[in-house]
């Protein structure tokens, strides 16, 4: 039967059997900073806590929009395209994926509008004491566990329960990325769309139905989280298995019902976290741990969504690498639709990223595996199961040729940052004296000699991580050699030619 | 009752802080920001458009760039009056250029707002000038300061790098062509006739291109035809050495060798007074975006253009 990964542990009995910690969550040394931080504890159990990190965000967010619609048309020059697709990209893929997972879900302004609406409050939780009802509390806003939520708070169709949209909706996003990166209004368009989206399905669905199923961002922040060295996770599942409030899923008055809906207890990968830190608060039992961990702990795709999730990001690291850094000039004007006025161009660039995603890259994986499940002859693991098993390499190789992509991004045009800072809106201001910075690429000679590390600490992982995934499925280490070594042939060719495409 | 407190002060928190994202950059805009300007003097904003070949006085932003067909400005002054002119780009660096106001040659850096002062003491109309070479439309850049009184000789082209190639051309028809689309008539006049008047330049208006028959020695008809029917069946002039089909060939083949390296280079223009401004109109090099077989239909139709009619002794 096909179960809704988002709600892990959450069935809709409500049902919340014993605790079962996956061998992910189980393995490698962890340290609580909540334990070890007393002051970072106090912060985050306060109420007013998200609102706390989620304002300034809304307020730059804000502030980025008015930029693009008002300030200069001119793409290096206005503090949206600036910020977002080179300073916030940079940062995202680079420093919060990999150290702090998907802490950006925890400071995201996109859903505030929508959850201020879904809850009737910023900071103050609403819930009932199931002992102490007496039937008026119904009439206003609909009871889930605990929490009465305003809107139609419908269950998301369970058909669309996967990032199949997302896989999508980024896809079709970054098709258009040359225009994101050279038209401010463009970007105005798609944030404030995605912003009023948001609030809409707050409005119809119940939860975060737009951060678990719609969001593109949070669609490969779910993926490259699973190597983040951060972790919400029960600190011991038996507490969590006698506890009879249940106030991390079902809310109380200390806290909303988890916004994801997760049940702590079995959340084994940190996929579908958003790290809000509702459970830190509503935890009756303090049994809340923010760990740290090491680097690629979570290490089990659970379905084909997830594992076209890694070859799309694969796919589009590889056509950005040609297009952006390579010497193919047309290839530029054939992406840049709007300033080459290619129109075919354009759609054979369309077309051949597309196949390249969704059917190339992994009909040439898929042939991998294929190849690997007849070399090593029979054996009890299912032909998904090992496919999902060797797609999980591409998690970290993916994160770490996306870090070596997006350093020169910085590097090269880091100094527009300075400049934005003090002209924010293009407009010929100097807040800070910075203005008018000459654009100064930082150690551009060097870009090279950073990105090789990168995807070489990538294929290291990548190829151990196969190695596991392998002796895992198939036991025996002959067997496991032979099933691997053609994805590893895939996964080491692939980073000789993004060694080719840097390095030229 | 704590807790209901904290949720009126977060709503509050969010509406300032809302209101306040959404209007101090505004004000910042109105009160602050602009230090230069002041009650005694006119300020006037001229933003480039290079995609349309433009300076105007609209207020472009990025919400309305790719959709508003901005009005070209014609600034409109008094004579005496102080002005205060901001230069902006909102695309790619331009250069302003009004020789005959005193003002120098002025980089516009998209972004950057170049700020200048200058009083119009005398009445006219001022042409200004995009120098550098920003786009397809950057001969179309230009625009006039209006002083009272005042006439107008600059008209705007129009959309000259949209015009259409004729099907299946002659040599002369696609020189013609050419000859459009590049927009030579900007400075050399419509059908190559001149008067174009070029500020501090050494000859006044830029040169008329309608006597280069004759300026070649090709005085009769046919031996026009003879030169054009040779480039357009693509011999190299230097070829017919040997058996030259018209008459001073070796004055017309140096004449063609100089005027198809003038297109290919370019040249400056030199100045009447040597301290005075640079004048803005110069032959640019057209070698990167014209073939040679380009060059030799512009060449064709050069020499097809007759000058207009004058009647000896009408003019005095």
């Amino acid at each position: 039967m096909k179960t809704d990964r988002n709600l892990q542990g959450a069935s809709s009995s409500g049902s919340t059997a014993g605790p079962t910690p996956s061998e992910d969550s189980a393995g490698g040394r962890r340290i609580d900073l909540l334990r070890l931080l007393p002051p970072l504890k106090w912060f985050v159990s306060r109420r007013w806590f998200q609102f706390a990190v989620v304002f300034p965000t809304l307020l730059l967010f804000l502030l980025f929009l008015l930029a693009g619609i008002f300030g200069s048309p001119v793409g290096n020059r206005n503090i949206i395209v600036v910020f977002v697709w080179i300073l916030w990209w940079f940062l995202l893929i680079s420093v919060m994926v990999p150290f702090a997972s998907r802490v950006w879900c925890t400071v995201c302004p996109f859903p505030f509008f929508g959850e201020w609406l879904q809850r009737r409050s910023l900071v103050a939780v609403r819930a009932i004491d199931p002992k102490q009802r007496t039937g008026e509390e119904s009439e206003s806003g609909v009871l889930i566990g605990r929490n009465r939520y305003f809107g139609l708070n419908r269950r998301w169709p369970k058909a669309l329960s996967s990032i199949w949209l997302q896989n999508i909706g980024f896809l079709a996003l970054c098709t258009f990325s040359a225009l994101l990166l050279t038209r401010p209004i463009v970007s105005v368009m798609i944030l404030g769309f995605l912003i009023l989206l948001a609030t809409v399905l707050h409005l119809i669905y119940r939860h975060r139905a737009f951060c678990s199923y719609v969001c593109p961002v949070s669609g490969f922040l779910s993926l490259y989280a699973m190597t983040s060295m951060m972790e919400i996770r029960s600190a011991d599942t038996d507490v969590c298995a006698q506890c009879g409030d249940k106030g991390c899923l079902a809310g109380n008055d200390a806290g909303w019902g988890c916004a994801w809906g997760i049940y702590p207890s079995k959340l084994d990968r940190n996929n579908y976290c958003g790290l809000c830190m509702e459970c830190v608060k509503s935890c009756p039992h303090d049994n809340m741990a923010l760990n740290l961990r090491p680097f690629g702990s979570d290490t089990q795709l659970k379905g084909y969504d997830e594992a076209w999730k890694a070859f799309i990001m694969l796919a589009l690291a590889l056509a950005y690498s040609v297009i952006f850094l390579g010497p193919w000039g047309f290839l530029k004007d054939w992406a840049n639709v709007t300033e080459s006025k290619e129109v075919g161009g354009f759609l054979l660039y369309t077309v051949i990223l597309w196949a390249g995603a969704l059917v190339v890259i992994p009909g040439i994986f898929a042939l991998a595996v294929w190849i690997g499940r007849r070399l090593a002859g029979p054996h009890e693991a299912s032909a998904k199961q090992v496919f999902l098993g060797f797609a999980y390499p591409l998690v970290p190789l993916g994160l770490l040729v996306w870090v070596a992509f997006s350093l020169p991004l910085l590097l090269v045009n880091g100094s527009y940052i300075l400049m934005v800072l003090s002209d924010p809106f293009g407009w010929g201001w100097n807040l800070f004296g910075t203005a008018n910075v000459a654009w100064t690429p930082v150690v551009p000679q060097w870009v090279p000699y950073l990105q090789v590390p990168l995807l070489l600490v990538g294929l290291a992982y990548a190829l151990k991580a196969g190695w596991d995934q392998a002796t895992r499925l198939f036991g025996r280490q002959s067997q496991a050699l032979k099933a691997f070594a053609p994805v590893a042939v895939v996964l080491t060719v692939t980073v000789l030619y993004f060694f080719k495409l840097y390095t030229g | 009752m704590k807790a209901l407190g904290m949720e009126r002060a977060a709503v509050g928190i969010t509406i300032v802080g809302i209101l306040a994202v959404l209007i101090l950059p505004f004000l910042y805009e109105s009160w602050v920001s602009r230090p230069a300007a002041r009650a005694d003097m006119r300020v006037i904003t001229l933003t480039a458009i290079a995609e349309t070949g433009i300076w105007t006085t609209e207020e472009v932003r990025g919400g309305n760039y790719f959709a508003k067909t901005f009005a070209p400005a014609r600034p409109e002054l008094e004579v005496g009056e102080s002005v205060l002119l901001r230069l902006k780009s909102a695309d790619v660096i331009h250069d302003f250029y009004c020789p005959d106001l005193g003002i120098e040659p002025v980089e516009v850096y998209p972004g950057v707002v170049e700020e200048l002062v200058f009083t119009p003491d005398a009445p006219g109309a001022f042409d200004f000038y995009c120098t550098t070479v920003c786009g397809q439309a950057h001969f179309r850049m230009r625009g006039q300061f209006i002083v009272r009184p005042a006439t107008s000789t600059f008209e705007d082209p129009g959309e000259y790098w949209l015009a259409e190639p004729p099907e299946d051309p002659s040599l002369v028809e696609r020189g013609e062509w050419l000859f459009k689309r590049h927009a030579c008539f900007s400075c050399h006049g419509e059908g190559g006739h001149g008067g174009v008047r070029n500020a501090n330049y050494v000859k006044g208006t830029v040169p008329a291109l309608d006597s280069m028959a004759s300026e070649a020695s090709l005085y009769y008809p046919e031996d026009i035809e003879a030169i054009v029917s040779a480039l357009e069946k693509e011999i190299p002039l230097e070829d017919l050495w040997d058996d030259p089909p018209v008459p001073l060939f070796n004055v017309v083949l140096a004449k063609y060798q100089a005027v198809r390296e003038l297109i290919r280079s370019g040249v400056p223009a030199g100045k009447l007074d040597q301290e005075g401004p640079i004048p803005p109109l110069v032959m640019p090099a057209w070698g990167q975006v014209l073939s040679d077989s380009d060059i030799d239909a512009l060449i064709a139709y050069l020499l097809t253009l007759e000058p207009q009619e004058h009647v000896a002794g009408t003019s005095g």
